[in-house]
């Protein structure tokens, strides 16, 4: 290969510049060495379409779920969370019921067990009381609204006395909305042999307005006084209501406002 | 098999006598002796905390579905127990194992022997002075109660900067290489050394010295935590992977450009995984869809190391009945590929309301951090320990007894656990379901658990035995050499007397 | 807190401008034009390709 290729051609021949001797015109090829297929194998195709749909799918998920990148956004939907399609004639006194029993479950079920039937000395059944029962659930939301405190007497027969073991206002536990206490409330109406009506989240507003700001515990006896409906009445007419409002010290009626505007 | 005759066949094979020829196998045999007592030191501590963390490990495993055992000593609760079993598997074997595999990998890929190893040496005494006051401190009551990061922070300055030191070492190694390029296992050890002091301190910072607040807490612990896997053990158990396959079964990689594209994608997806352990947390919604899309992206370095190891391995696989590195190795890259992939799914917001808060995610941790990191640390043990001692390794059948005590024990834990774990979360999403029901349903996966640990204990117990009599052979004269290139597979039997 | 400032912008400069600088070194030292030769790195002449090692497990010995 040192010598120039022309040299061995005809001089003046009428060729593109072949050569004629084939070992020769083939040494480059072969003093080539098969190439290493290993150890670069090249990119496959498929790799690299796979990369781009991973890609794109990156892309649409960071655009449909990042809340519009915003600080102060903590669901990935920028509308809320779609509400879950309910087929056919749905149940609502089955969902209440279904809301209830989770909140009772994780908040009212330490104490009064998860069948309702309570805890000796520390706090009374829920299932067959009439305390539960009655028709008016009014005393109900106070309890939960304020706690109780105090013997109580279930069924005209069963004393319990739960002095030193109040039970404590529960209503921020169990959410902190009308509804919650509501559902909690029908759940534990309707539940464990229970016959008594559902509670409405309007009825729970009226009476927790009703009942005002309260710190202490409220006592069976207190309970008992009130009037049934518990005193709140929806067909307070504006002037009464303003008239109940004037009545009120002032800084319960400015805790009542703030109560309001939340 | 006569051994006459193999020592014939294998003496047509070698030029002569290795002894006598000290130049063959100069460079490695210098490179190895350089790495001999750093590596071999790193390597024994980390086996010893290896041990320790076991037996913790078996106690916590106990206590989950035996609340009351040992439950008359104050110092060995639940959460003393897992949190030093946690602290020393981690800190104490799985990172020393892994500085002593980086050290003579990266001295043997530059070619040069490690310069002033006496250094290195120091560090690791350092590092586990640092880790032993951290391991006490934990047991005193000081643990942070920071998952990943419990060793208190008077004992993490000492941990910090042994490991800067080694950082600082192996950057000094790589500038002095004869080679001018690079393998892949070098990028990924380079990078690893490099990222695991700046997680480390980032996170000490932050938390421990000058605690953040609020959810941003929760944040930076789940980037820190999740990251010492992809960023600090992940490049070091694949750098092992890419160099032990080829190099023992003695077939370059399958594409090269694969390498590159899992190492670059890695370093650009890997870190930003953490905060999808925060799914349902009250964090800020793009902070977790970018994780969560950060984590489906892991797929291409995962795939991409799949493919190619894969078909580096295509054809050989018969090779796995004689190497035990190779065993240890492919175990390892096979379940790098599996824990990868339950974690991309684990990532996800509707698998994660399941398997989230159940035992799902424990077994997803073992899988990755034992079924992956400890089995190629391992592989890589078997292979570099013969070198630097130039012994070879007394007994087979004690390797077998490590290797399937293993995996079969891994695979016991990780299977069985990840199902119970998913019905486990389905159940606690159940509101219908009492609490206690749950923990009931738990319960003989959690004694199925135990049994698992008796297994993985059995096989470290025949390992740290092995390595032990090993070492003692150190203290016979030099008789043999190490014989490892082979292509027949056939050794004589060194163990005669 | 200025120490929390400070790394956090330092992080966040100090990353990716590793990242870059490292990639334009690899770029321009070849790292991935003689890509064939990084995949021949664990070879040499000593252990070269097609010899396997560690090949210790067989039925001749215990």
């Amino acid at each position: 290969m040192n010598q120039p290729l022309h040299s061995h051609r005809p001089l003046g021949a009428l060729d593109q510049g072949e050569i004629n001797d084939v070992t020769e015109l083939h040494a480059a090829v072969i003093r080539e060495k098969p190439e290493p297929r290993e150890g670069f194998e090249p990119l496959s195709l498929w790799i690299v379409a796979g990369i781009a749909v991973l890609l794109f799918w990156g892309g649409s998920y960071l655009t449909a779920y990042s809340g519009r990148f915003e600080a102060g956004e903590f669901s990935e939907f920028q509308h809320g969370r779609p509400l879950p399609v309910t087929e056919g004639p749905a149940d609502p006194l089955a969902a209440l019921k279904r809301e209830g029993m989770i909140a009772y479950n994780g908040v009212c079920a330490a104490c009064h067990n998860e069948d309702g039937a309570g805890k000796t000395g520390v706090a009374p059944q829920l299932a067959n009381s009439d305390w539960v029962n009655a028709g008016d659930a009014s005393r109900l939301v106070r309890i939960v609204l304020h706690g109780l405190n105090g013997p109580i007497k279930i069924n005209a027969t069963t004393e319990f006395n739960m002095v030193g073991a109040a039970m404590p206002a529960q209503y921020d536990g169990i959410g902190g909305t009308d509804a919650k206490l509501a559902a909690v409330l029908t759940y534990i109406r309707t539940s464990w042999g229970n016959t008594a009506k559902g509670v409405t989240a309007d009825e729970v507003k009226a009476i927790r307005l009703a009942a005002g700001v309260r710190t202490e515990a409220w006592t069976p006896v207190e309970l008992m006084a009130l009037p049934v409906g518990g005193g709140a009445s929806t067909a307070l007419s504006s002037d009464q209501l303003k008239e109940k409002l004037k009545a009120l010290p002032a800084d319960q009626l400015q805790s009542l406002l703030k109560e309001l505007s939340k | 098999m006569n051994s006459t005759t193999t020592s014939k066949a294998l003496k047509a094979l070698l030029p002569g006598d290795l002894s006598n020829e000290p130049g063959r196998r100069a460079q490695l045999a210098e490179i190895d002796a350089s790495c001999r007592l750093p590596v071999l030191f790193f390597f024994l501590s980390g086996l010893l905390w290896l041990l320790v963390g076991t037996l913790f490990a078996l106690l916590a495993s106990i206590k989950l579905h035996t609340p009351g055992f040992l439950d008359g000593q104050e110092w060995l609760t639940f959460g003393t127990v897992r949190t030093v079993h946690l602290n020393t598997v981690v800190y104490g074997f799985a990172s020393q194992t892994a500085i002593a595999v980086a050290i003579w990998l990266m001295c043997r890929l530059c070619r040069v022997p490690l310069v002033a190893s006496g250094v290195i040496t120091v560090a690791n005494l350092f590092y586990n002075i640092g880790l032993t006051i951290g391991i006490i401190g934990i047991f005193a009551g000081d643990s942070t109660g920071i998952e990943w990061l419990e060793i208190p922070k008077y004992a993490t300055p000492i941990i910090f900067v042994s490991f800067a030191l080694i950082a600082v070492w192996m950057i000094i190694i790589f500038r002095l290489r004869t080679e001018r390029h690079l393998y892949v296992s070098q990028w990924y050890l380079l990078a690893a050394v490099l990222w695991f002091p700046w997680i480390y301190g980032t996170a000490q910072v932050m938390l421990l010295v000058e605690p953040v607040r609020g959810v941003v807490q929760a944040a930076i612990n789940w980037w820190f935590a999740h990251n010492v896997l992809g960023l600090w053990f992940t490049p070091i158990g694949l750098a092992a992977i890419y160099y032990f396959i080829p190099k023992v079964i003695g077939r370059p990689i399958h594409s090269y450009y694969l390498s590159v594209l899992g190492f670059w994608s890695l370093a650009l997806f890997y870190n930003w995984n953490g905060m999808h352990h925060l799914v349902g947390g009250p964090m800020p919604a793009w902070m977790i869809t970018v994780s969560i899309v950060a984590s489906v992206m892991m797929l291409i370095p995962v795939l991409a190391v799949a493919i190619n190891h894969h078909f580096t391995l295509v054809g050989h696989f018969g090779k796995l009945k004689h190497s035990p590195t190779l065993r240890f190795i492919v175990f390892g890259a096979v379940s790098y590929t599996l824990t990868s992939l339950q974690g991309v799914l684990s990532a996800l917001r509707s698998f994660s309301e399941v398997s989230h808060f159940t035992h799902h995610t424990v077994a997803h941790a073992h899988l990755g951090m034992y079924a992956f990191f400890g089995m190629v640390m391992f592989g890589s043990m078997y292979y570099i320990l013969p070198r630097i001692t130039q012994r070879e390794w007394p007994s087979n059948r004690l390797i077998s007894v490590h290797f399937w005590g293993s995996a079969l024990g891994i695979i016991l834990y990780v299977v069985p656990l990840s199902l119970a774990g998913l019905q486990q979360g389905r159940l606690m999403n159940n509101a219908a379901v009492k609490f206690l029901d749950v923990v009931q349903f738990t319960l003989p996966w959690l004694q199925l658990r135990t049994l698992a640990g008796c297994l993985l204990a059995l096989a470290h117990l025949a390992f740290v035995v092995h390595v032990g009599w090993l070492l003692v052979r150190m203290l016979e004269p030099y008789r043999k050499p190490v014989l490892n290139i082979l292509s027949g597979g056939e050794i004589p039997a060194t163990t005669e007397k | 807190m200025p120490v929390i400032s400070l790394i956090l912008l330092g992080s966040v400069l100090l990353l990716p401008a590793a990242a870059l600088l490292s990639l334009r070194w690899a770029t321009r030292s070849g790292q991935f034009t003689l890509i064939n030769r990084a995949a021949l790195l664990p070879f040499d002449d000593e252990e070269p390709i097609g010899q396997a090692t560690d090949q210790i497990l067989g039925d001749n010995r215990r």
